[in-house]
This record gives structure tokens, C-alpha cells and sequence, in this order.
């Protein structure tokens, strides 16, 4: 009898616990970061060119389109990126994070420039200007990945440094080039800008990881064995930026430009004005998941790890459970109280902002539509913590779902129903996403330890079985030695 | 299709010793028989190099690798429930050494039609087979770590979901040397093909896990519980020799035919599960003929030295360190005498390095030398005495050859060792003591017992007449080939295997 040892999985030791932990926070991080730094972007750009004519507007709905559409196309890749980085970290292996980025940022280049020009030759503009709105389209997609690298990485002083410098730079490059050259001014500043990002982003990464080989692969395969995780990343993003992109092309949407490039500026205001309501239950999201959240979740897999009878380890699950459950109502009653002041507050945002009452309405639909967001949004940061990842992926496709029957209804229902898409959507992603995500928390025990590879596992070889389906292996045949 | 298909685990025809020998003796003392071998190991990777040559009627051989952890697909289909319902107390058996219910499991398991109902995927991580662990935990082991629990369940269970996939060789009749996985086999093969199964039994496999398992470091003895004093072998290392209990009841129960080699193997049998009657004694048997011819000698003649052979691998159940330590006792007395250690070392490579340093620092070197393999027939000759300390031994075929060279025998009171020195019936013990007997484990004894022997020439002489006339007499290879071919033919005839015993406890 071969000596057997005991041992769970790597991930359930402290170590790695803790990058787990840290990796999912800071896909939280990538999901709220970009939302919050592109609303910003928006809302100052918007602010700014309000009084001017139609070719800001032109620029405007052209970085409204960059920013949705590459953080919903960045979205899978961001998802499995952090999910490898921090299987990496904890086996730490940290040379294989520069040709990681390296890879992924060349994988992005040539998905996004064919996307980009795709979708620009339809775009009745000048080939300057679509030259330099592919560029943008493509550095703002590096963009995210390199701050979903930052974030898996845990270089938080690089975001400083680079992401949040660049995105102003950016922002005061476009309004001064603007000023001289029009819409070939603002992009080229934009462009100018998210190359700096990148260029001091890069930079600083390559300094302070050190590299053997100029690229690794290996991470592709994440997308063949959780193939839930990219899938419901791509689908929670692409339902929140749907209930707004479906009213471009809506009976209010109408054409910047000929062909395709459809606007409703209406709503894009209102909804990112509204969507910055939704930081300060993200801060309260972050510090949650630094303390109790982090302590209940490695007391539960401690209880295992440190040899505890199955009682014990119940108690552990159930506490994990019950601090979760108060702590994200304590997290709903944030964003309620946030919402209702904001609600309280929109005549007089009204007139600060010179909204029409059409954006006042979308304001409101749009901030209701923001409380089952954000709590979606921690549920599925948790699914993926706990790799719940079909669940997550089934709740995306739920709230797709919702989104989309509640845009339609809303289609009916008149202008002053706009944006409450998002709310039907994202309460029915919520419903199905906590319920499995509890249902999913009471079997955790199950969860965990039925998941548990066999050490020294053998790959199944097709050669192993006969016919009827029999393992073993003949060393004589026939009187004849086979072997 | 083969006439007979042998299980072995850790024998032939990758290890030597007592059992592999015999089923080389068996298959070159019927050549006029098919034989197969399905061959039991821990991993494919494991290295492995034949021990015998392989005769030409070994018409099959497969190797199984019990430990090698593959997720092979299942088939499934049918009622699950049901399935579980039926496997659920065969598996709730095994945990408490129980070997009921296997022929309700086995149909849910290798499926009516060839098709399983469980896949191994429903067998390992399905929501079922995760409460029906949780039933035996809560149990049996509340109070016990629940992951060493778990692992303990899943290692134990994997070898065992994965033996109802076995490729097997068709054959007439089915033969287990051991209980345990192989006896587990045994009992598949009989109920996959209806041939009869018949298991012959040198040590109990039970016994030598329950020893295993007992010195085993890498299970978890559990601390004691408030108010407990003792812990005794601790939870998990009971559940370990609970599932080998188990695995035995399951064998005994399908086998047709038990056999064994001497009496107190019988007793030891009943106290495992097996049938009180029924159970037959085929002692060994050896080549005395050709054993008995004086072969070429190893070393060269030597009237002024007293040479103590010892035959058999370098392993701690042979219990070589008592060997040494009686050695220096008698090296003390006896400045003339030799000890020769006749065998492989390399399946225990630790064990050996530290009797290696027990040689040294008792200051033996230059009295024990390790010989490592050799053509024990031309040792026989040259040895004085033999002598065999083991702590657990079937009935070793090593004094039956030293017999046969006429050679006396000091054995420790293991298996069947008593009975041979001494004699088994009132026919045999008229013959006279061919040796000492000793206790197991005193070295002191022991040394006494060669010293008695070296001191009285005489004695010696009138011990080697009776060696030579027991083994001729209750030991020859003639009779256990004559006894086993019978069998061998009876079950062959059968036209099916029979029903199950039901009466095992």
C-alpha cells in the first residue's frame, strides 16, 4: 500500500487564500474602476463641451463608444488575466507576469484594431480621424488590461502614478488640442494622453518584474477550464452598457454621423451622472472585503485545514454566511440612503447641471437602476471569489435578459421610464445571483472538498481503456511479452 | 480462453519470496494448464523488474495500477437512486468491516448489461456520494477530523471504484492469493465471467495490513478526547484495517473453495469471517528430489567455522535487526562463527542501510555479510544451521528447502513454523524436532537456541535426519500439484460459478 498523504488543494492554504482574496477584490476593483474614472471622463468632457456644436459632439460619442466597447470586449480578458496572475502569485512564479502582459497586450492590439476598423469604416469620417479614433480604441482597451494587471498584481501605487495622471493628462491634452484643431484636436489628446498612461504604466511594470521570455500562453487555457468565468464578465458588462446603448437606437437615438454611429445623449448623461452614485457603496464594498469578509472566509477554510471535526467547520460556514448576509444589507442601505439623497437632491442637480427634465427623469431611473447594480456587481466579485463561475455567468445572463425586456418595456412605457431597463435587470440578476450564491455558500463544505483533485492525478489517456471500457495494461498477450 | 487466472498483489512475478515462488511452482508443475496473472500495482510509474522467467504456459498478463488517479469516463444509465440504494450499504459495510450487500453493489456498479449505472464521476464527487460520506461520518467519526475523514474515504474508495473497471482475462477458474484488493478482484472477475473463485491464503492479509497500517506514520492518530486516557490505534487507523476487514468478509463470502497452509492460518481465517468448515490445509510443498542433491557449492568447505544462514529479503517484517543482535551474542561465545544474510535488499532500502549500520556498531563486519540475490541452492550445503526471526510468516518455503539440505532450523513462533520444526499430527512429531522454535523478537533466545546447536553436533545430526524425512514425507512439491491440479480440473468442470455464501460474519 503506497504511503498516502493528506493534502487539500494549494488555493485553500493561507498563502494563496490571500491571493485569491486579493485577485477577486481587485477584478472589483477593474469592474468599478474603469466605470468610475470613464464616468469622470465623460461627465468633464461633456461638462466642458456642452455649449459647443456638433463636432464636440461627434468627439463626444466617439469616446462615449471607445469606453463602453472596450471595457464590455476587455471584460473576459480582464477576468481570466486576474484569475491566472493570481494562480501565478501564489505559486510565485513572478516572471511569467511581464510576458503575460506582453501576450495579452498583443492578443488585445490585434483584436481591438480589427474590431476598431471594422466598425470605423462605417463611420463617415475623415481616415485621419479614423486613424486616430482606432488608435484610441485600441490604447484604451490596453488601458484596462494593464490596470486589471496593476490591480492583480497588487502595485496600487501605480495607478496613482500612471493611470490616474494619464486619464488627466488625457482629459487637458484633448480640451487644449481640441480648442485649435477641432475633433482631430480632442482625439489626437486623447490618444497622446492614453499613451502616456500605458508608456508610465509599462514602464514601471517592467521595472519591477523581472522577465525571462518575451511571452507566455499559458494563460489561454483559463479560458478552456473555466470557460463561466470570461463568458459572464463579457455578458454583466455588456447588460449594463446595453440599457444604454439600446436607446441609441431607439425612436430619441439619432445619427451623429451617417451610417452607424448612433447617439441619445439624453441618457448618457443622465446614466453617468447617476452611475457616480455608486462609489461611495464600492469604498464600503472595499473596506468589507479587507476585514470581516476575508477573516470569515479563511476561518472557514482554516477550520478544514486545521484538521476540525465537520461540526466546526459548519459553524465556521454558517458565520461566514450570516456576516456576509448582514454586511451586504448594511452595504443595500449604503446605496439606499445614497440613492434616496441623490433622488432628494436632483431639482437642485437640475438646475446646477442645466439639465432638461427628460435628463432629470433618466437621472432617477438610472440611480434606482444603480442600487441592484452595485449589489450585483458584489455578487458576483463573491461568486468568483468562491469560482462559482457558472453561477455568476447564469446571473449575467439574467440581468442581459432583464435588460433587455425592461429597455423594450421602457420603449413603450415613454421617455420618463428610460434607463429603468437597468433596474428590472439588474434586480432579477440580483435575485438569482444571491440566491444561488446562498444556496451555493449553505453546500460549501460539499463545494469545496467534491472539487478536490486527487494528488498525483494521472490525465485519462484514451490507450488506458479496451473497448468495454477496462483499465489496465497487457504485459503478455499469447504467451508473447508485450512490454 | 485460460484455464487459470492468478491475482497478486506485490508478488509474482515482480517481488520474490514465499508466494511468488509457489505460483512459479505452480504454473511450471502444470504444463499442461493455461495460466494468466493480473498483477496488482501501486502505479504505472513504479518501477518494476521481473523476478522469474516467466514460463511458457503464463499465456496472460495484465498489470492494474490501483493508485494511479485517473478520472476515467463512466457510462452510466438507469435509476440512480436506485443505485445508490443498492451500493450505499456495501459501502457503509466496508467502513465498519463488514462485507455485505456486494452482490447488490456489484450489479449497480458493473451494471446488468455491462453498462454501470454510477459513473465513477457519481461515485466520487456526485451531491449522493457526499451525503452518504456524511452518514458514515456522522456515525461513525463526529468527533474526528473531518478533511482526514474525507481523504481517508476517498483514498480507500478510488481503488475500489476503479477495481470494477478492471480489464480482466477470461479464464475457467479464478485463484486469489490474498484477500484484500486482490480478493476484491477475485470477486469481480467470478460474478463478470460466472467462473468460480478460488483464494489460497499464505499470510493473512489482514494481518500483515492491520501490522502495516498499525506502524504506519503517515495516518493521523487522533489526540485524545477530554476523559480518554488512551487512544488505541486511533480513529483513522481503524477504519483503514476496517476496509481490509471489510474487503476480506467479501472475498470469503465469493469465494468457492478457501485453502491455506497450516492450522493456526485456519483459526486465524474463521477469526477474520471466514466459514468455519470448509476451509482446507495444502501445506507447501517443495522439490525435495532435486533440492535434495547436494548442488555446486558456495563457499569452499570450512570444518573450523559455524556458518548461520539466513534466506529471505532484507525487509523489517524478516526482523533482520534481532538476527544481528542474536548474532553478536553468539559472536561472542562462538569467535569462529559466520552469518550469512542471503537475499534482496532494495525493496526496503532504508531498512537495510540501518541494519548495515547495526552491523557496525555491534562490530560485526566482519561476522554478517550481506550476499544480496543468490542461488540459495548452493548455499544450503555450506550453512551449519538456519535461522529465521520474521514477525509474521505464512509457511516459508525457506526451511522446507533447508530441509531438504538437511539443515536444522531456528524460527520464531510465526505461522507455520512451529508445525514444521516441530511436527503437525502425531505421524509427523514422531519424527522428532527439526530445529528450535523461539519467540519472536528475542534475540537472546534465539542466540541460545544456535549456541544449543552449535555446542551439540549431535543434536544437529539427529535434526537434519528428521528435516530430511518430514519434508520428504508432508512436503513435497508431488502432493500440493497433485492436490491443486484436482481442484483446479473440479472447478474448471463446473458450469458456473456458485451462489455466494451467506453465512460469513
Amino acid at each position: 500500500m503506497a504511503g498516502i498523504g493528506f493534502k487539500l488543494r494549494a488555493y485553500t492554504q493561507e498563502g494563496t487564500l490571500g491571493g485569491l482574496f486579493r485577485g477577486y477584490y481587485h477584478a472589483a476593483l477593474v469592474a468599478a474602476g474603469p466605470w468610475i474614472l470613464t464616468v469622470i471622463s465623460l461627465v468633464v468632457v461633456q461638462y466642458l463641451m456642452r455649449v459647443q456644436g456638433d463636432e464636440t459632439r461627434l468627439f463626444l460619442e466617439l469616446i462615449i463608444y471607445v469606453y463602453s466597447w472596450t471595457l464590455i470586449t476587455t471584460a473576459p480578458l480582464q477576468l481570466v488575466v486576474t484569475r491566472y496572475l493570481a494562480d501565478q502569485l501564489d505559486a510565485q512564479r513572478l516572471s511569467a507576469h511581464m510576458p503575460t502582459l506582453v501576450s495579452v497586450t498583443v492578443i488585445s492590439a490585434i483584436l481591438h484594431f480589427f474590431l476598431g476598423t471594422l466598425f470605423i469604416l462605417f463611420v463617415d469620417i475623415n481616415w485621419f480621424m479614423r486613424f486616430t479614433a482606432v488608435a484610441l480604441f485600441v490604447l484604451v482597451a490596453e488601458t484596462w488590461l494593464v490596470m486589471a494587471f496593476i490591480g492583480a498584481l497588487r502595485a496600487y501605487h501605480l495607478v496613482a502614478s500612471s493611470f490616474v495622471t494619464g486619464t488627466a493628462v488625457s482629459l487637458l491634452a484633448a480640451y487644449t488640442l481640441g480648442r485649435y484643431f477641432s475633433v482631430n484636436g480632442y482625439l489626437m489628446g486623447m490618444v497622446a494622453g492614453q499613451c502616456a498612461v500605458l508608456a508610465v504604466a509599462l514602464a514601471s511594470l517592467a521595472r519591477e518584474f523581472e522577465f525571462d521570455r518575451s511571452f507566455n500562453w499559458t494563460w489561454l487555457r483559463y479560458f478552456r477550464l473555466a470557460p463561466a468565468l470570461p463568458l459572464a464578465g463579457l455578458v454583466y458588462y455588456a447588460s449594463v452598457w446595453m440599457t444604454l446603448m439600446f436607446y441609441w437606437w431607439g425612436p430619441e437615438g439619432y445619427l451623429i454621423q451617417p451610417r452607424i454611429l448612433y447617439a441619445f445623449p439624453t441618457i448618457d448623461l443622465a446614466s453617468f451622472y447617476a452611475q457616480m452614485t455608486i462609489i461611495p457603496t464600492i469604498t464600503a464594498f472595499y473596506v468589507h472585503c479587507e476585514t470581516s469578509f476575508y477573516e470569515d472566509y479563511r476561518g472557514f477554510y482554516n477550520s478544514i485545514l486545521t484538521k476540525r471535526p465537520l461540526e466546526l467547520i459548519r459553524e465556521a460556514r454558517k458565520r461566514l454566511k450570516f456576516r456576509l448576509r448582514d454586511s451586504l444589507f448594511a452595504l443595500f442601505l449604503v446605496q439606499v440612503a445614497v440613492t434616496v439623497g441623490a433622488l432628494t437632491f436632483a431639482p437642485q442637480l437640475q438646475l446646477l447641471l442645466h439639465w432638461n427634465d427628460g435628463e432629470r427623469y433618466m437621472f432617477r431611473n438610472v440611480c434606482l437602476g444603480a442600487v441592484p447594480q452595485v449589489m450585483l456587481l458584489f455578487c458576483q466579485v463573491i461568486l468568483f471569489y468562491f469560482q462559482l463561475y457558472r453561477d455568476a455567468l447564469w446571473s449575467s445572463l439574467v440581468t442581459f435578459l432583464g435588460c433587455l425586456v425592461g429597455a423594450f418595456l421602457t420603449l413603450r412605457m415613454g421617455q420618463d421610464s428610460y434607463g429603468l431597463g437597468l433596474l428590472l435587470g439588474a434586480s432579477l440578476g440580483c435575485l438569482v445571483g444571491y440566491i444561488r450564491l446562498f444556496r451555493q455558500i449553505d453546500q460549501l463544505e460539499y463545494l469545496t472538498f467534491s472539487k478536490q483533485p486527487m494528488a498525483e492525478a494521472v490525465e485519462f489517456d484514451p490507450s488506458m481503456m479496451d473497448a468495454q471500457g477496462h483499465l489496465g495494461r497487457t504485459i503478455v498477450q499469447n504467451g508473447k511479452r508485450l512490454v | 480462453m485460460l484455464d487459470v487466472l492468478f491475482f497478486c498483489e506485490g508478488t509474482y512475478p515482480y517481488v520474490s519470496g514465499g508466494v511468488s515462488s509457489w505460483i512459479h511452482q505452480l504454473m511450471t508443475g502444470m504444463p499442461d494448464l493455461k495460466f494468466g496473472i493480473l498483477y496488482l500495482a501501486t502505479s504505472e510509474k513504479e518501477e518494476r523488474e521481473c523476478k522469474y522467467q516467466l514460463p511458457p504456459n503464463l499465456q496472460e498478463m495484465v498489470e492494474f495500477y490501483l493508485y494511479d488517479f485517473v478520472e476515467f469516463p463512466g457510462h452510466s444509465a438507469g435509476s440512480k437512486a436506485r443505485a445508490w440504494s443498492e451500493v450505499a450499504p456495501f459501502l457503509k459495510g466496508i467502513f465498519s468491516g463488514e462485507g455485505q450487500s456486494f452482490d447488490r453493489a456489484y450489479s449497480a456498479l458493473c451494471g446488468e448489461q455491462g453498462v454501470p449505472v454510477l459513473s465513477f464521476h457519481d461515485l466520487s464527487r456526485s451531491r449522493a456520494s457526499w451525503d452518504l460520506l456524511l452518514e458514515v461520518y456522522e456515525n461513525n467519526f463526529r468527533h474526528a477530523s473531518f478533511s482526514d475523514f474525507f481523504w481517508s474515504w476517498r483514498y480507500a474508495h478510488y481503488p475500489l471504484y476503479k477495481l470494477f473497471s478492471a480489464r480482466i482475462p477470461q479464464a475457467r477458474v479464478y485463484h486469489a492469493v490474498t484477500t484484500g484488493w486482490c480478493g476484491l478482484l477475485g470477486a469481480i472477475a467470478s460474478r463478470r465471467y460466472n467462473r468460480p473463485l478460488l483464494l489460497t491464503e499464505h499470510g493473512l492479509y489482514v494481518n500483515e495490513r492491520r501490522i502495516e497500517i498499525s506502524q504506519a506514520d503517515w495516518i493521523l492518530v487522533d489526540a485524545p478526547r477530554r476523559g480518554q486516557l488512551e487512544v488505541g490505534l486511533g480513529t483513522f487507523k481503524e477504519l483503514w484495517i476496517n476496509l481490509f476487514l471489510g474487503l476480506g468478509k467479501v472475498c470469503y463470502r465469493e469465494a468457492e473453495q478457501i485453502f491455506t497452509l497450516f492450522e493456526g492460518n485456519r483459526k486465524l481465517q474463521v477469526e477474520y469471517g471466514a466459514p468455519a468448515e470448509g476451509i482446507e490445509i495444502i501445506p507447501n510443498g517443495v522439490n525435495v528430489e532435486a533440492l535434495s542433491t547436494a548442488g555446486q557449492r558456495a563457499l569452499a568447505e570450512a570444518p573450523d567455522k559455524f556458518r548461520v544462514g539466513f534466506v529471505g529479503r532484507i525487509v523489517p517484517i524478516k526482523d533482520i535487526k534481532t538476527l544481528i543482535k542474536a548474532a553478536r551474542i553468539v559472536a561472542q561465545q562462538v569467535p569462529e562463527v559466520e552469518f550469512y544474510l542471503c537475499g534482496p535488499a532494495e525493496e526496503d532500502p532504508e531498512y537495510f542501510a540501518e541494519c548495515r549500520t547495526l552491523v557496525d556498531a555491534l562490530g560485526l563486519g566482519q561476522v554478517i555479510r550481506f550476499t544480496g540475490p543468490v542461488n540459495v541452492r548452493d548455499y544450503y550445503p555450506c550453512f551449519d544451521v538456519q535461522v529465521l526471526t520474521s514477525i509474521s510468516e505464512g509457511q516459508p518455503l525457506v526451511i522446507l528447502e533447508g530441509f531438504c539440505a538437511g539443515l536444522p532450523c531456528v524460527a520464531s513462533d510465526v505461522g507455520a513454523c512451529r508445525e514444521m520444526i516441530l511436527g503437525r499430527g502425531p505421524e509427523d512429531e514422531a519424527l522428532g524436532p527439526a530445529g528450535v522454535v523461539t519467540w519472536v523478537g528475542n534475540a537472546r533466545q534465539t542466540a541460545e537456541a544456535i549456541l544449543s546447536l552449535y555446542r551439540d553436533p549431535g543434536l544437529r545430526l539427529k535434526m537434519a535426519v528428521a528435516a530430511r524425512e518430514r519434508v520428504r514425507r508432508f512436503y513435497d512439491q508431488k502432493q500440493l500439484l497433485e492436490s491443486y491440479h484436482r481442484i483446479y480440473q473440479e472447478a474448471a468442470a463446473q458450469p458456473g460459478r456458485k451462489p455466494a455464501r451467506a453465512g460469513v460474519s
